[in-house]
């Protein structure tokens, strides 16, 4: 446990160091986000979220069907079961504008602004 | 259950909003430049009509040769066949390159290719390839119901301008655009509707219809190569010929790249997705009202040199190329840098059979600039302003031959402000509210 602590640390200070002076400090803590798909509709549809690179987004996602929510550019794809509510913690380590959807049916929940 | 990842990854980055400040300089500049063209540029045509330019005999020469144009044929064909094999023996996952291939490569890098290096699609266009290969069996060349000179007059570019509406369409709307099927369905309606066209009305069908060469060689006409010459592509847009149907064409290009970016915005998403009707149907309804509100506010301009004919229209049109492209890099440019690479690392594998056919499949991506959000937003700066500093002495330049003296400012000032609106209006697409 330790020692995953240590390397953690070391890549943080690493990645830190690589993406130059202007981000030496430590990226801000996590952004919470809460996504319900329910009646057919979602909650939020496009919501601008911005995000610092190396910052975390924890998405909690309530369905009442059976769903996935895709994050684009990450190739990630959270799947949820009818009734079920599921939390996926992401790390943010692209820069550029990701949006994500629901598939059944398509909706863009989030547009995330990582900078 | 394996997870159905990476089903629609084309596309999936884009870049971050430009910054605001970026959008109220950019339109500062705009102004400041387009206003005292009118005001302080040349007063009288200065290049009269004459397209001029350098000979470069040797080089054209070498460019002319058999060879090269057969190599430069021969990739192109070769490059369609191939892909054309992953499209339809190739695996419905976005890893088959035809995917990064049609809608990145050839839809985006014509751009950069023409700009650069002139109309060298018209020689690499698989299709004419082809339809020379079929003269050269036996085919009459002007095909089997040859059209009038009049006709083919009439019709200009305005099959083009359609087809690109079609493929903007397909790109933009068509809600399965990432499959296989669809893909090959439009794959065969361009091959049926171009080649088979050049094969009953002839070769010049394809000048006339192929949405892609067409585009090629519109954004061709701001190179500076233009064989055998060396020229000013300023001077070459406002004095060399424009084909009849330039304008549709341009307002096709243009419309399409704008709802590309309007698609984007909050509020399009929101309305959208939120109303009862089908997204297909906003889309569609989008796109066609974009393009147009383009079409519209370009013959409004246009007018104001007076009476609006075909060849004014067309003409004062050319105008609008440099916007064009500066549209496609600001839009694009990170498009063409990062999925480009993936496509040259899937095309080494087209059936999804883990070949590596042309040792590209373990490359990585180089993502060059794209973490600095500041160096995208220059490049795409630069490129908006700058297609619209060049855009508008060229109109200033064909307005000046189409004037009367007594009116060369008064009448102008209608183009410089549709010109202004598509320029300010790209950039607060760009800044995506």
């Amino acid at each position: 446990m330790k020692r995953l602590l240590v390397t953690w640390l070391a890549l943080v200070l690493l990645s830190g160091c690589a993406a130059g002076a202007s981000s030496t400090s430590a990226p801000p803590p996590p952004k919470q986000v809460t996504i319900t798909l329910a009646d057919g509709k979602a909650e939020p549809i496009a919501e601008k979220v911005e995000l610092v690179k190396g910052q975390h987004l924890v998405l909690t996602i309530t369905s009442d069907r059976a769903d996935a929510v895709h994050v684009h550019g990450f190739d990630v794809e959270i799947e949820v079961k009818a009734g079920e509510t599921v939390t996926r913690d992401l790390v943010m380590d692209k820069v550029g504008r990701f949006e994500v959807e629901s598939h059944e049916p398509v909706f863009t929940l989030l547009q995330l602004q990582i900078q | 259950m394996t997870l159905l990842l990476p089903l629609h990854g084309l596309g999936s980055r884009q870049d971050l909003p430009l910054p605001f400040p970026a959008v109220v300089g950019g339109a500062v500049v705009v102004l400041l430049v387009s206003f005292g063209v009118l005001a302080f540029a040349w007063r009288t045509s200065r290049w009269s009509g004459h397209p001029g330019g350098r000979a470069l005999p040797r080089l054209s020469r070498f460019i002319d040769s058999k060879w090269t144009r057969g190599l430069v044929a021969a990739l192109g064909l070769f490059a369609f066949a191939w892909v054309g094999m992953a499209l339809w023996f190739g695996q419905d996952r976005v890893t088959n390159p035809v995917f990064g291939f049609t809608y990145v490569w050839v839809w985006v890098g014509l751009v950069p290719l023409s700009l650069l290096l002139g109309p060298v699609w018209r020689t690499l266009n698989p299709l004419r390839t082809l339809h020379r290969g079929m003269v050269h069996l036996g085919l009459p060349a002007d095909g089997f119901r040859p059209l009038s000179a009049s006709l083919w007059q009439r019709l200009g570019q305005y099959p083009a301008a359609l087809a690109l509406i079609g493929f903007g369409w397909l790109e933009l709307v068509q809600p399965d655009n990432n499959t296989l099927a669809v893909l090959q369905g439009w794959w065969l309606a361009w091959v049926i509707g171009c080649l088979g066209g050049a094969v009953v009305f002839g070769e010049r069908w394809l000048a006339a219809s192929d949405p892609f060469e067409v585009y090629a060689t519109t954004v061709a006409r701001a190179s500076w190569w233009q064989r055998p010459l060396l020229v000013n592509p300023l001077r070459n847009l406002s004095t060399s010929t424009a084909p009849h149907g330039t304008w549709a064409v341009v307002t096709a290009l243009l419309g399409i790249t704008a709802f590309d970016g309007f698609t984007g915005t909050t509020w399009w998403v929101r309305t959208t997705q939120t109303s009862a009707l089908p997204g297909t149907f906003w889309g569609t309804l989008g796109l066609l009202g974009m393009v147009a509100l383009v079409g519209v506010t370009l013959a409004l301009g246009a007018r104001g040199l007076g009476r609006l004919t075909g060849r004014t229209f067309d003409r004062i049109a050319a105008s609008v190329i440099p916007i064009v492209i500066g549209y496609a890099v600001a839009h694009y440019l990170s498009l063409l840098v990062l999925e480009g690479q993936r496509t040259l690392i899937n095309l080494s594998d087209p059936l999804g059979l883990g070949w590596n056919t042309f040792g590209t499949a373990e490359l990585g991506i180089n993502l060059f600039w794209l973490e600095t959000p500041a160096i995208t937003a220059l490049i795409q700066l630069i490129a908006i302003v700058g297609g619209h500093v060049i855009g508008v002495l060229v109109a200033h330049e064909v307005s000046l031959t189409l004037l009367p003296p007594k009116r060369r400012t008064s009448g102008q000032l209608a183009m410089l402000l549709v010109m202004i609106g598509y320029t300010c209006g790209g950039l607060v697409l760009l800044f995506s509210p």
